[in-house]
């Protein structure tokens, strides 16, 4: 499934929540979706949920205009909203049967389909509990599981890491990285930056409802050096010294940059992996005791606060 | 063995049928603290009422008392405000709650339809209505022990009892439906709340009081006593599902056809009641008002819908135009059905016609011998000429809104401006003539009523057709034209516009086709409902 968000316009009032923003990703993709408080995060999401319409622009899925066709658009959205469920008079299985129900699944289908989500989000322990029992950690698991209920081609999260216990987020990390292998698109808001850089593929940065930066993550921190050569970011540690480690780095042709950082030298190579490997060759040709070599992500927090000036409206 | 099995079978097929709504709603109900104190509560105070009652009634085994009817008032009066005030209450705030933007409950993005929602909130109200009149029922029964009152009557009762309920939980629904903040949904709830409880308790106390002395039983057998009776029914249940509709149309997408529903109900509803009420007038020995009562009936609400659908989006988005129809015979009828401005307008205008020309021939005609006297011919005008001020006022509200407030005020709210243009129609000449003169209003004629639509109502008293109920169906005919010319490329536009779409497929949609470029919003046209 494509999704394609095109030229969407939203404003409330004098406020323009949403200004001309475009993007798209597709099955199989986890997409960040980041930028500071009031930056348009929400109501984006609420509108490709059916929620709210825009005042201009489109929205599709795989073609459907989700903004004429809100009902055909809905059995393809499973969405996880910022908040928590309402249903307080509820239990766990109660609320999941009853948007089993709303999504048409019936007999059989609806109960194995309850079933297999209560165990994929560890629901299995609480499902007779009320949902006014029930932590927020829980609460959010009942809202992922809510979200997952009719199986949807595409996950809108809203700040679903939200007070999450450490444990409850990786828990919550592994889980999306599953329903991505499963090949589910998922566009995921978050504050978390460092978490959101170790799963997502790919991430669309906005601010003040305008599109900052878009794509994979590759094309996002490669943005602005596209006519530059290919470079690797590596951190090195050796059982040497790294100070001395750190200037023969500067010295080697295919090293860009290097800079030393905390225990170990953190260098830029210029050229694909296979650079990479020539340069761990060359280290080791220096008499370098190399006990780590590997390439680092780079820095979505850093990029980030690099791309975004904090303004909110 | 198999027997069970079938049984099962059965029983599983219908839990796949059963709204959905429903079923989440009585688990909430049952596990509501809120809902089982609510009916002990009623229960322990029927049973010491009940208990108080005998034991301070000395003539309480006497045959000649009327101890069971005094009690039944009483039960049911604390049965029916216990559910005026509990059930419509219970189901609109949780409506209101599951509607409000901060909460955005997921209902909303499920796939079950606007009508589905509304009325497994309905179905759902009835049932713990039921559940609350089910508990109560012995105590119901005893009254009859009691002597002075008859089964039928206490079955007439419930049964009111029940439409009373039934009326009071869908105008709850509707106001939970509206899209407003949460503070303003709470006011209007309470000035909503006041008036139905006000209206509806009349109503209760003025038909518990006529079953009681006219003696239901006796006169089972008489049409003549089924006539009020059922026209009350029709009218109750039609209004009903007018809301039904509403709260429909008001919680459907921005982009559906909208108004469709409600205006196809609203047909087939003038189509039915009208028949039922000529055969009604018809059936009716000594002669009825019922022809009298659906005329006025329908005129109100169609006046209403003029206004209402003025707010109608008046650009047609491709979802819409897509189905239209192509043929070009079942084009024609769609136009006046379908979501839109000049769409609602027209309908309104033309039913309303259809519904005082009806009215009119058959009295003319004087086919039955029973219908309207001369006054009722006036009657009739009068209603037309608050068309044609209302007309007017609306078409008013359009040109203000397109040529003064273009940027400032959204198609939605030109219902709004009509109805303050009304206001201030009936209430500006009124302040001038008397800032003129406060001592002699006389002197200036009675032309401080001229923008007033409803004056020729009042004149209905005098007996006869006034000099002023003439000069304001000239004003608001001459009114009614100018503003119709001056809107005239707006109407048009929209009809000339009514055309389907085909060169698309909904997967393919033509506005995807090239990206907008971007344009500031303007407030003055909407393809949203």
């Amino acid at each position: 499934m494509h999704i394609h968000v095109d030229n969407l316009y939203k404003s409330f009032g004098k406020t323009q929540a949403v200004n001309d923003l475009s993007f798209s990703f597709e099955s199989g993709q986890i997409f960040a979706f980041v930028g500071p408080n009031g930056s348009g995060k929400t109501t984006t999401m609420r509108i490709m949920a059916t929620l709210d319409t825009p005042d201009q622009g489109r929205c599709r899925f795989d073609g459907l205009n989700i903004i004429h066709y809100p009902e055909k658009a809905r059995q393809l959205i499973g969405y996880m909203p910022d908040n928590l469920p309402t249903h307080r008079d509820l239990s766990v299985h109660d609320y999941l049967d009853f948007f089993a129900r709303a999504y048409g699944l019936r007999g059989r289908r609806r109960k194995g389909m309850i079933d297999q989500i209560e165990d994929f989000t560890n629901l299995k322990g609480i499902r007779d509990k009320m949902l006014k029992a029930l932590s927020k950690g829980m609460k959010q698991r009942v809202s992922l599981a809510r979200a997952l209920i009719h199986d949807p081609p595409l996950l809108l999260m809203d700040e679903p890491a939200a007070g999450l216990d450490p444990r409850a987020r990786v828990e919550l990390r592994e889980l999306l990285r599953a329903l991505a292998d499963q090949g589910k698109a998922i566009l995921i808001s978050s504050h978390i930056l460092t978490e959101l850089a170790e799963m997502a593929d790919g991430a669309v940065i906005i601010e003040r409802g305008k599109l900052l930066r878009a794509g994979t993550l590759d094309q996002i921190y490669n943005h602005g050096r596209e006519d530059q050569e290919p470079y690797q970011h590596v951190a090195i540690r050796t059982r040497d010294d790294n100070d001395r480690l750190h200037r023969a780095l500067l010295e080697m042709p295919s090293v860009k940059q290097a800079r030393l950082a905390g225990n170990h030298v953190e260098a830029e190579v210029v050229g694909d992996e296979d650079a990479a490997c020539e340069l761990i060759a060359e280290l080791l040709d220096k008499g370098f005791r190399v006990i780590e070599f590997k390439q680092v992500q780079a820095d979505l927090e850093q990029l980030f606060m690099d791309v975004t000036k904090g303004d909110v409206q | 063995m198999s027997m069970t099995s079938s049984l099962m079978g059965v029983a599983s097929w219908l839990d796949d049928r059963m709204n959905p709504i429903v079923v989440k709603e009585l688990r909430q109900s049952i596990q509501s603290r809120f809902v089982v104190s609510v009916l002990i509560l009623l229960l322990i105070v029927l049973m010491t009422t009940l208990f108080l009652y005998v034991i301070n009634t000395e003539t309480i085994g006497q045959v000649t008392g009327n101890h069971g009817a005094y009690l039944f008032q009483i039960f049911q009066g604390m049965l029916v405000t216990t559910c005026l005030l509990f059930v419509p209450a219970y189901v609109g705030g949780r409506l209101a709650v599951e509607r409000a933007s901060t909460t955005s409950d997921l209902l909303f993005i499920s796939t079950l339809r606007p009508s589905s929602i509304v009325w497994g909130k309905l179905l759902a109200g009835m049932v713990v209505t039921v559940l609350i009149f089910s508990a109560c029922a012995p105590f119901m029964v005893v009254t009859y022990l009691l002597r002075g009152i008859d089964p039928p009557t206490i079955v007439f009762v419930i049964g009111l009892d029940l439409l009373i309920v039934l009326a009071a939980t869908q105008v709850a629904i509707l106001v939970g439906a509206v899209p407003m903040s949460m503070i303003f949904k709470t006011l209007l709830s309470l000035i909503v709340g006041v008036m139905a409880l006000w209206i509806l308790g009349a109503v209760i106390v003025s038909m518990v009081w006529q079953m009681n002395t006219m003696g239901i039983g006796s006169r089972m057998g008489e049409w003549d006593f089924w006539v009020p009776i059922l026209s009350f029914v029709i009218c109750w249940l039609g209004g009903v599902g007018l809301l039904f509709f509403l709260t429909v149309a008001m919680i459907s997408p921005p982009p559906s056809n909208k108004a469709f529903p409600l205006r196809l109900y609203m047909t087939g509803a003038w189509v039915v009641s009208l028949g039922v009420f000529l055969f009604l007038e018809y059936s009716s020995s000594g002669g009825s008002d019922s022809l009298r009562v659906w005329a006025v009936f329908a005129s109100v609400v169609l006046l209403m819908s003029l206004i209402v659908s003025v707010s109608e989006r008046d650009v047609l988005g491709p979802r819409l135009l897509r189905s239209i129809p192509r043929n070009p015979l079942l084009r024609v009828p769609a136009f006046f059905l379908f979501s839109g401005a000049a769409s609602g307008l027209c309908w309104s205008i033309l039913m309303l016609a259809l519904t005082l020309g009806i009215a009119w021939v058959s009295s003319a005609w004087d086919v039955y011998g029973t219908s309207f006297s001369g006054n009722e011919f006036e009657m009739l005008a009068a209603i037309g000429v608050v068309g044609l001020y209302l007309l007017a006022y609306v078409l008013t509200a359009v040109l203000l809104r397109r040529w003064i407030f273009r940027h400032a005020a959204a198609v939605a709210s030109t219902s709004a401006i009509a109805l303050f243009l009304v206001a201030m129609g009936c209430i500006v000449p009124m302040i001038v003539v008397y800032a003129i003169n406060p001592m002699n209003w006389d002197m200036h004629g009675d032309w401080w009523l001229a923008l007033n639509p409803f004056s020729v109502i009042y004149e209905l008293n005098s007996g006869h057709w006034t000099s002023l109920q003439t000069r304001n169906l000239f004003i608001a005919s001459i009114w009614s034209v100018v503003m119709i010319l001056l809107n005239f490329r707006w109407l048009s536009g929209q009809i000339g516009s009514f055309r389907p779409l085909v060169e698309d497929t909904p997967g393919n949609d033509p506005s995807t086709a090239a990206a907008a470029p971007p344009a500031p919003t303007s407030a003055g046209a909407s393809t949203d409902g």
